[in-house]
């Protein structure tokens, strides 16, 4: 198995606020991992940092052996990091197929889509993500938990090995949870590293062998769900007590 | 099946080489009358054509309803790039499209005026591949050039020289020029896109405004009187007219096809969500600079043709001017089409005409005329466009124009 992603003493800071303050863990290959915090805990900051669209003030990512800080957002995607965005984001003007259809023209989705067809791998994306019914409308009058599902489409279009899922649930009904569960689910056993967020710990409860959380930039517990929530910071950070503010 | 589909063109092969015969002789007629005997001679023709022709033409008429039938049934036979075009050409906006350039290549043959012919017609044609460059870059890939003539004025300059000065035909003069324009892009695209934001526009524009004050300084380069006496296309404004027009089609339909292709589809992920591209794995830098290559390219064969049909070229090329008008032209015709650029040129092309045409000016006080020219015209389109008609002018009318078509066929 061994590591896939190692993070040592990440730090990102806006001005006079640290969004990650010294962060570091490791994640091995095959994983199903989630990260929880409360509203403003820098979650997306980790996402963003792991992903090149920020660039930390310290520490190192490290994955699969190698290193990747301050490399730009399309090269850590073509290595094999994939992730989704907090807020839904898509091509309006493109087709739900074409927007899957541009993940599969990145370098790395090429690689597979080459042998049997940009549009055939495209239309097969579509068709788990189960959307393939509507591959030939423009995104804008999909409902939500579509969008949903289609920044998932997107993200496995360049056939991720490390798949970043930031709060993919929210927004959604709980048949809407479920059904994107099952995708998450299914995604795992095909061998994809997950790593997901999400600020409310139910959800991820029973989904995930193992969490991490972090409140105000800082790592605050690992471990199974179960542990994690009877952490006494934890408690703490979710019911804004401890620090003294009400 | 396939043998089936030979045999059946076999049945009907005597047929066709009758028709293509046939329609042959009848369109070196007609084009032999009108050629001698202008206009007048067209309906003369014309009835001409069906009295003598009429039942051989119903024969024959009836004989290609079979030849078709039998291509109809065989339609899988066809090879799918022929089968797409017959298909496009089928649906609405094919035909149109179909139609519009069957009106402009007869053109030549209603009216042999120079005038018409030279300074409207293959002007517009020009606007057409130059305003289709633009919209290329900003229609496709989001990325907004204000200095358009910066590759449109080079290139120009560049193939003036080249047939002036180097003695070299046109046509590689007109690729040099255009490759230069190429050159260019690289220097201010490779800068300013790999940052977000309007740096591109700010780019083009500060460059063409650098090139303008180089170009019309008096020592250096070409002088403050440019180049001129660059020879037309040809003597004949009708073989002029017929080059240009072939550049268009072939200029548009590569533009057009690049945007229907894979290519384009990572182009219009750039335009729609830079930042969902890069996260799709796409290295959008390396693709804005690609569309803005290629714009600068076809930009450049634009000028080229400019200048020989000016005869001339100067350090006005470089004006903002000239950088606004495929802005407008787009803007009537609508963006991201390409094909609009030909409905906004022509449109423009025409609309000054008729005005110039319409008020002399007469009445205005000394020296306001002159402003009262192509930059006044332009600025007040383009006011009128954005304020009425985001999707361009005639988008509405065409789309009217479609529902009416619509209920004729039944639909
Ligand atoms: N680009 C930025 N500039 C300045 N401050 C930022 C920026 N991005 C994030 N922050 C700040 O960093 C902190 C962490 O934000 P982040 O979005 O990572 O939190 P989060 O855990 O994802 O929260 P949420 O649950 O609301 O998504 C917040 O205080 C936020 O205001
Ligand atoms: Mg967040």
């Amino acid at each position: 198995m061994g590591v896939i992603l190692e993070v040592k003493n990440l730090t990102k800071k806006f001005g006079g606020l640290t969004a990650v303050n010294d962060f570091s863990f490791e994640i091995e290959r095959g994983e199903f991992i989630g990260l929880i915090g409360p509203n403003g805990a820098g979650k997306t900051t980790i996402f963003n940092l792991l992903t090149g669209f920020e660039k930390p003030n310290a520490g190192s990512i490290r994955f699969d052996g190698i290193n990747i800080t301050g490399m730009s957002p399309y090269k850590i995607v073509n290595l094999g990091i994939a992730r989704t965005f907090q807020l839904v984001r898509s091509f309006k003007f493109l087709t739900i197929l074409d927007n899957v259809s541009v993940s599969c023209l990145s370098p790395r989705g090429k690689k597979v889509s080459k042998d049997i067809g940009t549009e055939e791998y495209a239309s097969s994306i579509l068709t788990a993500v189960g959307l393939v019914d509507k591959a030939r409308i423009p995104p804008i009058v999909l409902p939500h938990g579509d969008l949903r599902k289609l920044q998932i489409g997107k993200a496995v279009g360049t056939n991720p090995q490390l798949l970043l899922l930031d709060e993919p649930f929210s927004g959604l009904s709980h048949e809407e949870q479920l059904g994107i569960t099952d995708l998450i689910n299914k995604l795992h056993d095909d061998g994809v590293t997950i790593f997901m967020t999400g600020h409310v710990l139910r959800e991820l409860m029973t989904l995930v062998p193992r969490v991490l959380a972090m409140h105000q930039g800082k790592l605050i517990a690992d471990g199974p769900p179960r542990e994690v929530a009877g952490h006494k910071i934890v408690l703490e950070a979710y019911l804004g007590r401890g620090e003294g503010f009400a | 099946m396939q043998i089936r589909f030979l045999n059946r063109i076999k049945e009907n092969s005597l047929f066709v080489i009758c028709v293509s015969v046939f329609y042959l002789v009848e369109l070196t007629y007609i084009l032999t009358l009108l050629y001698y005997f202008g206009y007048t001679s067209l309906i003369l023709s014309t009835i001409l054509y069906f009295t003598l022709f009429y039942f051989g033409f119903l024969y024959l008429a009836f004989n290609f309803t079979i030849l078709w039938a039998a291509i109809k049934r065989n339609f899988k036979l066809i090879p799918s790039a022929i089968r797409r075009l017959m298909a496009w050409l089928g649906t609405f906006k094919g035909g149109l499209t179909l139609f519009c350039m069957l009106i402009i290549a007869i053109i030549p043959l209603l009216t042999q005026n120079a005038y018409y012919l030279g300074s409207m017609f293959i002007v517009a044609m020009i606007y057409t591949i130059y305003a289709a460059s633009w919209d290329f870059l900003a229609g496709y890939t989001g990325q907004v050039s204000f200095g358009q003539a910066a590759f449109f004025g080079f290139a120009g300059y560049v193939t003036a020289d080249r047939i002036l000065i180097q003695n070299w035909p046109w046509l590689p003069s007109l690729f040099f020029g255009a490759l230069i324009a190429v050159l260019i892009s690289l220097i201010i695209g490779i800068p300013t896109l790999r940052l977000k934001g309007p740096y591109l526009a700010l780019g083009t524009l500060s460059f063409a405004s650098i090139l303008y004050l180089l170009f019309a300084m008096p020592t250096i380069l070409y002088g403050s009187t440019g180049l001129f006496g660059v020879p037309r296309l040809s003597e004949n404004v009708i073989i002029e007219y017929y080059i240009v027009f072939i550049f268009v089609i072939i200029s548009l339909t590569i533009m057009k096809a690049i945007g229907n292709s894979k290519l384009g589809t990572v182009f219009k992920s750039i335009r729609d969500d830079e930042t969902g591209a890069e996260a799709s794995g796409i290295h959008t830098t390396r693709y804005k600079i690609l569309a803005f290559v290629i714009s600068a390219f076809f930009a450049g064969i634009a000028g080229g043709f400019f200048t020989m049909r000016n005869t001339a070229v100067s350090a006005q090329i470089f004006g903002t001017t000239y950088s606004f008008y495929p802005l407008v032209m787009v803007a009537i015709g609508g963006i991201a089409t390409i094909s609009g650029a030909g409905v906004g040129a022509f449109f423009f092309i025409f609309l000054i005409e008729i005005l110039r045409g319409v008020a002399d000016f007469q009445w205005l006080p000394a020296g306001a005329a002159d402003f009262l020219d192509d930059a006044l015209i332009f600025s007040v389109l383009l006011i009128l466009v954005i304020r009425f008609a985001g999707a361009g002018v005639l988008k509405s009318a065409i789309e009217r124009l479609k529902n009416l078509w619509d209920i004729l066929l039944g639909r």
